[in-house]
């Protein structure tokens, strides 16, 4: 990453977000705010901005659209840097020279293009898209060379508005698998490692269809009842029979003599 | 012939007993409530609420005679309303009690007529979509988000107006969030400043996830209002408050609404810049007055109000007592009511049940407007009071006078 022309390695990135951090704990001390300066709202998380919105969610629904990020290429490789998709509903963290060297080239141009998983394959069996999907464009400037791996992986933080279900990969818009799993506590995100670019995309469960008609039935109590109600039935109306059969008996009859 | 009298007549007996432990079998209740993410501490209070009512109920009888089962899901936000309602239907159940946030509630009211389910709203206030079937799939127990609007604006014109400005007509503005909760509660102030005749020179709707309010502050400024009513989160609500304060906004009063102006954090973060400032709200179980109850309302406000200190180490909130009261509203007296329990069971019921106020724990009743009304699903004896912040960090509830704890004070708002 540059900073004022400069490059700066992962611990000053870490120094200077400390230090960010310490100014704002800092900052809200003397205005009586009592409670934390991070991570604290009462109201509800920003809308998921779907390419293709379920007709729940149409109405109100802003659009995700294209966008780029230039990162620099140096004699070692590719800066470290962060990059996010102009919903920010995907972050990607590249370490440092996860992009091999190419000289002459400078810089690579990175492009996510959000997508409607609709018009992509399919998840695995038992699964459904959760959210949009993302396509990852890398390629070198000026040449325009494309990357599809990266020498290093990096790392993937996708927002689903679903319960997760994993993070999935795709070369080719058509087979997945899966990159990634990891979840964070009261966050409704996924994420994962990977040293490929493609399609991104979240994975949840598919909802069996529920079943209708009156809440509070007891099925299994009812099936229950009919199995014993028949067992009885069968064991009482035979009853009388068992029993001549079992009086019949040789021992029986030397019992009575 | 013997033989098969015995088997008629013991299929008969267990039939009967299946019958008879059938009407004993639980009654499954939902409970969608976001209890993870930005909403998850309301949200989780709220739902403590309802899990002491059905404990109440229980402990009464249950519904008739069949014990109340809670079912819960956790919906952090809207879009995982969808699936968390299926998840609910697929568990047995045909009454939800929910959902503590305007844009869950949204949702999940306009998705309850397909999955066939009765979806009744505790605590959020905002509006819900076209596609919602109020007084028959909905409903809502709380005090709708217009009405919150529209008794903030009475309130101030009653009893503020003659003590600020005797004889002079005050000029009102609105800000409010730009989503259901904003909207709804907004527009009903709004609504309220045209039809009663005031002066309303400017509507504030903005992205509550700003980080700038210097110029909505600018923006109020500049339309000179001597009253700003505020719909707004807890965060927003305390920026926005800074940034007038900051644009020296010469207000003569302001009142919020939930969410942000009557919770305990507001005071304690904006202190002195917080006194004199209004809220229309819930009350807090702290704050209502048991002389104002009726004897149902005394025995249960007193029984939770200590169940819930004893399990949870903490006053009930706003939150924990209007989940409470709208879950003991639905579970004591709408399905006890109800021939069968099912959407059309439960709402027919809904419909015949009527409780005055000062029944429920929080002083609110029971008057759900029938389908087909304006206000359809809407609980018309639903529970609302006028806060204070009478004191850097203190507030009471000062209106109306059978809830007040505190008379109305009329003090000069920082600037």
């Amino acid at each position: 990453m540059r900073l004022a022309g400069r490059r700066v390695g992962p611990l000053g990135v870490g120094v200077v977000l400390l230090a960010l951090y310490a100014l704002a704990v800092a900052a809200s001390l003397p205005l009586g705010h009592g409670i934390r300066p991070m991570f604290e709202s009462i109201g509800p998380p920003p809308a998921y901005r779907w390419v293709k919105p379920p007709p729940a969610f149409a109405a109100g629904n802003v659009a995700p659209r294209p966008s780029e990020s230039t990162v620099g290429v140096g004699p070692q490789g590719s800066d470290q840097a962060g990059v996010l998709s102009e919903d920010n509903q995907l972050v990607l963290n590249l370490p440092p020279h996860a992009i091999p060297p190419h000289p002459p080239d400078t810089s690579v141009l990175m492009r996510v293009v959000p997508v409607d998983p609709a018009i992509l394959g399919p998840l695995p069996t038992g699964l459904r898209a959760n959210g949009n999907a993302y396509q990852v464009k890398v390629g070198y400037q000026p040449s325009g060379a494309e990357i599809t791996t990266l020498a290093t992986a990096m790392s993937i933080l996708l927002t689903v508005p679903e319960t997760t279900a994993g993070l999935w990969f795709s070369a080719d818009g058509r087979a997945w698998q899966r990159v990634g799993n990891q979840t964070v506590p009261g966050q409704p995100v996924v994420g994962g490692t990977f040293n490929q670019v493609g399609y991104f995309l979240g994975g949840t469960h598919v909802t069996p269809p529920s079943s209708k008609g009156g809440g509070g039935g007891n099925v299994t109590g009812i099936v229950i009842a009919v199995v014993l109600t028949a067992a009885l039935a069968v064991a009482l109306g035979f009853a009388p029979a068992l029993r001549r059969r079992l009086r019949g008996r040789p021992s029986g009859r030397s019992r009575r003599r | 012939m013997r033989r098969l009298l015995v088997v008629v007549l013991c299929v008969a007996a267990v039939a009967a007993a299946c019958s008879g432990s059938g009407s004993r079998s639980p009654v499954r209740v939902g409970a969608l409530y976001p209890l993870s993410g930005t909403q998850g501490t309301g949200g989780t209070e709220e739902e403590r609420g309802v899990t002491l009512a059905i404990e109440w109920a229980n402990a009464h009888g249950g519904v008739n005679g069949r014990p109340a089962r809670l079912q819960t899901v956790d919906a952090s936000r809207a879009e995982a309303v969808p699936d968390a309602l299926s998840a609910l239907r697929r568990r047995g159940v045909s009454v939800v009690l929910g959902s503590h946030g305007s844009s869950i509630s949204a949702v999940a009211a306009s998705l309850a007529g397909r999955e066939n389910l009765s979806f009744w709203e505790t605590g959020a206030v905002g509006e819900v979509g076209p596609a919602t079937i109020g007084g028959r799939s909905f409903f809502r127990l709380a005090p709708m988000g217009a009405n919150l609007g529209r008794a903030a604006i009475d309130f101030v014109r009653q009893e503020l107006a003659p003590k600020l400005a005797a004889g002079q007509a005050l000029r009102y503005a609105v800000a409010r969030v730009d989503d259901p909760y904003g909207r709804a509660v907004g527009e009903g102030a709004a609504a309220r400043v045209r039809e009663s005749g005031q002066q309303l020179v400017g509507d504030f709707p903005y992205d509550a996830h700003s980080s700038d309010f210097a110029p909505l502050a600018a923006q109020i400024a500049a339309v000179h209002p001597d009253v700003l009513f505020v719909a707004a989160y807890l965060d927003d609500g305390v920026a926005l408050r800074r940034a007038t304060v900051a644009a020296h906004v010469p207000l003569l009063a302001s009142i919020g609404t939930s969410s942000s102006y009557c919770m305990p954090a507001f005071g304690k973060t904006l202190g002195p810049a917080a006194v004199g400032l209004f809220a229309s709200d819930k009350p807090d179980a702290a704050d209502v007055r048991l002389d104002a109850l009726r004897p149902e309302g005394t025995r249960a406000l007193t029984w939770v109000r200590d169940r819930y200190r004893a399990r949870y180490h903490e006053d009930m909130s706003a939150f924990a007592l209007s989940g409470f009261s709208g879950a003991y509203a639905l579970l004591v007296h709408v399905l006890p009511a109800a021939r069968e329990l099912s959407p059309s069971g439960v709402a027919a019921a809904a419909a015949r049940v009527k409780l005055v106020e000062g029944t429920l724990a929080n002083g609110g009743g029971l008057d759900l407007a029938p389908a087909g009304a304006a206000d359809a699903g809407e609980n018309r004896a639903a529970s609302g009071v006028i806060w204070e912040w009478v004191g850097p960090g203190q507030r009471a509830v000062v209106w109306p006078p059978t809830f007040a704890t505190h008379p109305i004070a009329v003090l000069p708002l920082a600037r």
